[in-house]
């Protein structure tokens, strides 16, 4: 029994990554502490400045999900944990930064997580302007974070430290040269968390942003405390509904799953909700097609272009319009 | 499945269908020229997710 809801889980959880829709990567409150604690452009500003610029979701108002800006014709990408835009402040609305967000369990998943990171900073700056040619495709680049949180490190000494990388003037060849015209726009930030039980409020030497990320991802606390501590330290008010999914995303409902731990119950609403989410909007798109087609007289295409298909319903969607009309 | 987990599953559904008539009328609206009668036509929005979606979309319209 346990072992085919794990599966079923498992399923769905595969299915969730695949969607990007990491949902505590859009609340506005963490997002807004992670751009002032790692960017250059929103430093030091007050949390509810940097909301002010983040680009939301007209629909519920959480940080706006760009994955789906996300495509080259050529090339197989992946698909993100998260991706948002924020205007930087006193410029006008094209300087913009993209910062993705990607939550990793294992810091050596059987390959190096600096090439992944490397990898999908190029993407971020080859997907930018796609729809222009030339020159204007070079202009106006958006800077690009692409920030890993690990919950794990390679070293102990990389414990709760935040490392970025970027490109940088390196020696030389012939005469030393200090001049340097380069505007870095790649930037691969790793946030390594560690198990440090001591809580931010009581050793202020700890970066912000490790202390809330911490809160969420570390420690023994269950979500309740979680919760309390984030509202209490760091004025962050989460639904505890996203601090559990938080949980469920980085693997950890997999092995408490695998230990026999008995505490699904509560994940289980979660991902089923998560499941009713997806095949909710799967119906939604068949049924309006399908009125698009019989009812309105649209051709196939456009019926399918007008239902605006989301990237995580596609398959099961034609699938089903397969089934009933041939598509 | 349980009544709770069912419950979880309905309601994630009714979101998950308001969320995309929410995003379709928008998408008619901004990308494809439609206006706003027209748009909500087009995206089939169901009796049960009617309230939510029309007043996502004023929010999102400025109405």
């Amino acid at each position: 029994m346990i072992e085919k809801e794990t599966k079923e889980i498992t399923k769905v959880e595969d299915r969730r990554r695949d969607s990007g829709s990491k949902s505590i990567f859009r609340d506005k409150g963490l997002i807004a502490e992670m751009l002032i604690g790692i960017t250059d452009e929103f430093r030091d500003m007050e949390r509810d400045e940097v909301i002010n610029c983040l680009c939301l979701d007209p629909a519920d108002g959480s940080v706006k999900d760009l994955n789906g800006e996300l495509s080259l014709s050529d090339a197989g990408l992946a698909r993100l944990d998260t991706l948002i835009e924020a205007v930087v402040p006193g410029t006008d609305d094209r300087v913009r930064v993209r910062f993705n967000v990607e939550c990793q369990r294992r810091f050596s998943p059987g390959y190096d997580l600096y090439d992944r990171a490397q990898f999908y900073a190029g993407m971020l700056i080859a997907t930018q302007n796609k729809e222009l040619t030339s020159v204007a495709r070079y202009k106006n680049l958006k800077s690009i974070y692409t920030v890993w949180v690990c919950l794990e490190t390679d070293t102990d000494e990389a414990k709760g430290t935040i490392t970025r990388y970027g490109y940088r003037l390196m020696p030389s060849v012939g005469k030393e040269r200090t001049y340097d015209r380069l505007k870095n726009k790649s930037n691969l930030v790793v946030v390594c968390l560690d198990d440090c039980t001591e809580t931010y409020s009581k050793d202020h030497s700890r970066p912000k942003v490790i202390g809330i990320l911490n809160t969420i991802f570390s420690g023994n606390m269950c979500d309740e405390e979680r919760k309390n501590e984030l509202r209490k330290i760091f004025k962050l008010d989460i639904d505890l509904l996203l601090i559990r999914e938080a949980r469920v995303m980085t693997d950890l409902l997999q092995e408490e799953y695998d230990m026999g731990k008995e505490d699904g119950f509560v994940e289980g609403k979660i991902e089923g909700k998560i499941e009713g989410k997806i095949e909710g909007k799967t119906e939604q798109c068949v049924e309006t097609i399908l009125m698009l087609i019989n009812e309105k007289g649209f051709d196939r295409k456009t019926a399918i272009e007008l239902a605006n298909v989301p990237n995580e319903c596609r398959e099961e969607v034609f699938s089903q319009l397969n089934t009933i009309i041939g598509y | 499945m349980t009544n709770l987990l069912q419950e979880e599953y309905d309601m994630g559904m009714i979101e998950g269908i308001t969320k995309h008539c929410v995003e379709t009328i928008l998408m008619l609206i901004n990308n494809k020229g439609f206006d706003r009668e027209t748009a909500i036509n087009l995206a089939n929005v169901p009796d049960d997710c009617r309230e939510a979606v029309y007043s996502q979309v004023d929010i999102a319209l400025g109405y």
